[in-house]
């Protein structure tokens, strides 16, 4: 067990013992961040002038921020001039067969239900022709071209379509708006544009999947979706299969922005490494997510499972400015082992009649630590607005740890607020219950696990669903009973 | 101008200074200790957590340096004005911080009622120690103030297995003559085992556009199997300002019952902490605030479970009118190895104008995993359904309005049990006066 742990470590610290990498580092920058460092990344994605300004002006703002502290997790301070701030995509290092992969994560692969083929894809095994991901994405990019959809990197997206980034970009989460999103806005590698063109709506689920092989976007993922009038999306963004990572730190800035009558739904399953047993490694997940319900009737609809990552600090926000707009937040947050997250969301009702949703599912689970932290304002004008919100923690051994720190703001009278909480252990009435149907109490527990993420799971696409269920299991195998 | 906190210092030397000797150097050492921590903590600022949706700009402003002048005393100041008629066993008359003996009067089987004042003057070393035993030093630079500079007090002490047939009352009066001071003040409750009893403090002003700074903290500590159910109406004149600190902590199936009230003052905030410090012990603190123009009240609790087999109960209501804002935070905390805890909480805010504005924020930390615990809070309206009810049995809009507010905090007002004290709080709450 142990061996296979430093193994996996190794894996993810990007020091591969078996040495079947050559010259891993060829393209890498020196670790460090200055202003020449932002310069080069942008100049290497061959860059608009404006880019490169907005990248400076971030970056000189980050350096006058400190690392906000107020979250409920622990972990070394991060020293920011030991991290390379990029890596070109073209050497993501090849394997030559399955059987060079971690048995682990292959046993995890086998669990979930995953083919072979997309196995060898999610360990970076070389693809063969019958499965060629850059084939597949063409007959997908085909059929979005017809729709008149974009979705593209976001370099490219800059390279093609720099007015429309321009116009959108950091117009969601600006640079000065915390400090890993000045960091992203700095030094992001990559990420996805997505455009929705009037009243299109979108005739497939996007998913990062397709664009696996193409580009890895590294640590500073940047995603930006735009849906017009009228529009809707569906976006799907991670794998249930648990994904290898050399880069310990990710600050991810994800934009969306919903205009009239325009419908975004995105959803995350994100698996990270989550670092040792005995809490070491593992990946630091700080993102900001944020959606502008711009328009009327705009909806926006953020689904989360989190599993994965040793520490997890994300909060995927609505601001409902336009009337009658939607928001909704669903999420499943399992820690266990050492990991911590302090997730949650923030609904600013802006715009009359304006409506949000909140279903929060926590499971913390031996030493895990799991807090909700959640923002709830009504401004003065946003008559009639409507909040409901329920966070749920599930408590499975007695080291672990869940909070939950809701802020409700109400500054107008017509407003419904309302926010409930509870926090227990599985039931040992319903356990009782299940054994005596002849359950065994792993099974039993499982199934009670599910039907308290039923809520949320039945937010995700089908597939997705179904993964994120065999997920849960396997999250949670030995940690129950 | 606003005083700096130098000045603050300077007035609490002073203080300190005109302090009987036979307190002992070790009280005036913990004074020192609290006045330097005054200075590092300074005073909070929304940049803190616990004061993020409070300013105290507004009080600071005001300048409350100088403590109430002490030296005169037992002038009448109409205190027969706001007696009620309530089956007392003892009250204790506080004017302007200061305990007036010849209002008080008390019984003296098995209860001990004195001054703090009193206690410092004859060196009374097991009750001054038990003073900041409870509070630390002090959590802000308010509290921290609070035990650099208090000047009075009263201290109740309740033998073992005594119970007390009716209520004790401590009144605290304001008097003209606490305009633009601060009236700092501590209590002490101690319950020995077995005791039982109840407290009734109110919180009045002999001029209701008067304004000053009463600061209070209470320690109230309760042995095993003690009871005390603790009745707080804080109807401060609208210019006051008010700040409590409550400090409870119980043994062994000790039980607490506390009951507040705030709808008076322009600034209140009340913090409430609770500490099991052994198993087996049960709290329970039900609360109601109401604000008007230019009010604000704040609650803050924190209920502490880091022993096993406690439970808690907490219920506040509110009910926000004209430009009035108010605050609720309630954090419920559950140890490592605090099993079996069980803790529900819940808010509830009524809003009814326009400028009003609620900030709520219930929190839950748990870390053992057989617990049950919960919390839930809302915000909202009158239900145009009952009032267009009401309305069709013959009420008028305003009177059906009214009857529906009076319902929604009667399940708190009830637990303030006194027929007089229940009358006091709908006659001032003035329902059907209300044009909203």
């Amino acid at each position: 067990m142990g061996q296979t742990n430093s193994e996996m470590e190794a894996l993810i610290a990007g020091e591969y013992a078996q040495g079947f990498i050559t010259q891993i580092d060829s393209d890498t920058f020196p670790p460090g961040l200055d202003e020449a460092v932002v310069r080069a990344i942008s100049e290497r994605k061959g860059e608009p002038e404006w880019m490169l300004q907005k990248r400076l002006e971030a970056y000189r703002h980050w350096l006058t921020m400190d690392q906000p502290d107020w979250a409920a997790i622990n972990h070394p301070p991060i020293d920011f001039q030991q991290i390379s701030y990029y890596s070109s995509p073209k050497q993501s290092p090849k394997l030559e067969s399955l059987d060079q992969v971690d048995p682990e994560i292959l046993a995890t692969y086998e669990k979930l239900g995953i083919s072979i083929e997309e196995q060898k894809a999610l360990a970076g095994v070389a693809v063969d022709a019958v499965f060629d991901s850059v084939s597949v994405a063409t007959t997908f990019r085909e059929s979005l071209a017809e729709a008149g959809v974009i979705f593209c990197a976001i370099s490219e997206a800059l390279r093609d379509y720099p007015e429309l980034v321009r116009q959108y970009m950091a117009s969601v989460v600006p640079h000065k708006d915390n400090f890993f999103a000045a960091l992203n806005s700095a030094v992001f590698s990559d990420g996805t544009f997505v455009y929705i063109p009037k009243g299109v709506k979108c005739p497939m689920e996007l998913s990062t999947y397709f664009r696996i092989n193409e580009a890895k976007t590294g640590q500073f993922e940047r995603t930006l979706i735009i849906a017009e009038a009228g529009s809707e999306v569906s976006y799907l963004e991670g794998c249930t299969a648990p994904m290898r990572d050399e880069n310990q730190l990710h600050a991810a800035v994800v934009e969306l922005v919903a205009m009239e009558d325009a419908k975004i739904k995105y959803s995350t399953v994100q698996n990270w490494y989550p670092g040792d047993h005995e809490g070491k490694g593992g990946i630091y997940n700080f993102v900001t997510k944020r959606g502008d319900c711009r328009g009327d009737r705009s909806r926006i609809s953020w689904t989360q499972v989190e599993t994965g990552s040793a520490v997890t600090w994300k909060y995927p926000s609505c601001i409902l400015r336009g009337r009658d707009s939607v928001g909704e937040f669903y999420s499943v947050a399992v820690t266990k082992g050492f990991q911590q997250a302090d997730t949650g969301t923030k609904m600013i009702h802006i715009g009359e009649n304006s409506r949000s949703t909140i279903v929060s599912k926590g499971i913390s689970a031996m030493q895990g630590s799991n807090a909700y932290r959640g923002l709830v304002r009504v401004a003065g004008k946003a008559e009639n607005a409507r909040n409901h919100t329920r966070c749920d923690s599930l408590l499975i051994g007695d080291r672990c740890a869940a909070h939950t720190f809701p802020y409700i703001e109400v500054k107008n009278p017509t407003a419904k607020v309302e926010h409930e909480a509870t926090t227990s252990k599985v039931s040992e009435d319903q356990l009782f219950y299940c054994r005596q149907r002849g359950l065994t109490e792993e099974d039993a527990v499982s199934m009670i696990i599910n039907g308290f993420c039923k809520e949320v799971f039945q937010e995700l696409p089908m597939e997705f669903a179904v993964e994120a269920q065999k997920l849960l299991a396997v999250s949670l195998e030995g940690a129950v009973g | 101008m606003t005083p700096s906190l130098s000045d603050y210092k300077r007035w609490t030397l002073q203080g300190i200074e005109t302090l009987p000797m036979s307190s002992g150097d070790w009280m005036i050492d913990r004074r020192l200790a609290a006045l330097e921590r005054f200075e590092a903590l300074g005073f909070p600022d929304r940049r803190s957590e616990a004061w993020r949706y409070t300013s105290v700009e507004g009080l600071l402003k005001q300048g409350f340096v100088a403590p109430a002048n002490t030296s005169q005393s037992d002038q009448d100041d109409g205190i027969r004005n706001h007696l009620l008629p309530l089956a007392t066993v003892g009250r204790l008359v506080f004017i302007d911080g200061q305990f007036i003996e010849a209002h008080s009067d008390y019984p003296s089987g098995g209860v001990r009622v004195s001054s703090l004042k009193a206690a410092m003057a004859t060196g009374d070393r097991k009750v001054l120690q038990a003073v900041g035993s409870l509070s630390g030093l002090g959590e802000d630079g308010f509290a921290a103030l609070n035990l650099a500079g208090f000047h009075d007090g009263a201290v109740i002490q309740v033998a073992q297995d005594v119970r007390l047939d009716g209520p004790l009352e401590i009144l605290h009066l304001s008097s003209s003559r606490a305009e633009g001071r601060k009236l700092p003040t501590r209590h002490l409750i101690l319950m020995e085992r077995g005791s039982q009893a109840e407290l009734i403090e109110r919180f009045v002003s002999e001029d209701q556009m008067s304004c000053y700074f009463n600061h209070q903290v209470v320690e109230i500590s309760l042995a095993e199997q003690a009871r005390l159910n603790h009745k707080r109406i804080q109807m401060e004149s609208r210019q006051a300002y008010h700040l409590s600190d409550l400090h409870i902590a119980l043994q062994s199936k000790a039980s607490y019952h506390g009951v507040m009230a705030a709808i008076g003052g322009c600034w209140s905030r009340t913090f409430i902490s609770n500490r099991f410090q052994q198993p087996d012990a049960h709290c329970e603190l039900d609360g109601l605030y109401l604000v008007d123009d230019g009010q604000l009240a704040d609650f803050h609790l924190d209920v502490d479970h880091q022993v096993a087999s406690c439970s808690s109960r907490e219920n506040f209501k509110g009910l926000l009118r004209g430009s009035g804002r108010a605050v609720f935070d309630g954090l419920i905390q559950v140890g490592k190895g605090a099993q079996k805890s069980e803790a529900h909480l819940h808010n509830a805010n009524l809003m009814l104008s326009r400028q009003a504005e609620v900030d709520t924020k219930p929190q839950l930390m748990i870390l053992a995993d057989d617990v049950v615990c919960s919390h839930g809070t809302s915000v909202g309206q009158l239900d145009d359904q009952a009032i267009f009810y009401l309305r069709s049995r013959g009420l008028d809009e305003q009177r059906a309005r009214a009857l529906l507010c009076q319902g929604f905090l009667a399940e708190i007002v009830d637990k303030f049990e006194h027929q007089a004290l229940i009358e006091l709080l709908n006659r001032r709450m003035n329902f059907v006066g209300s044009t909203e």
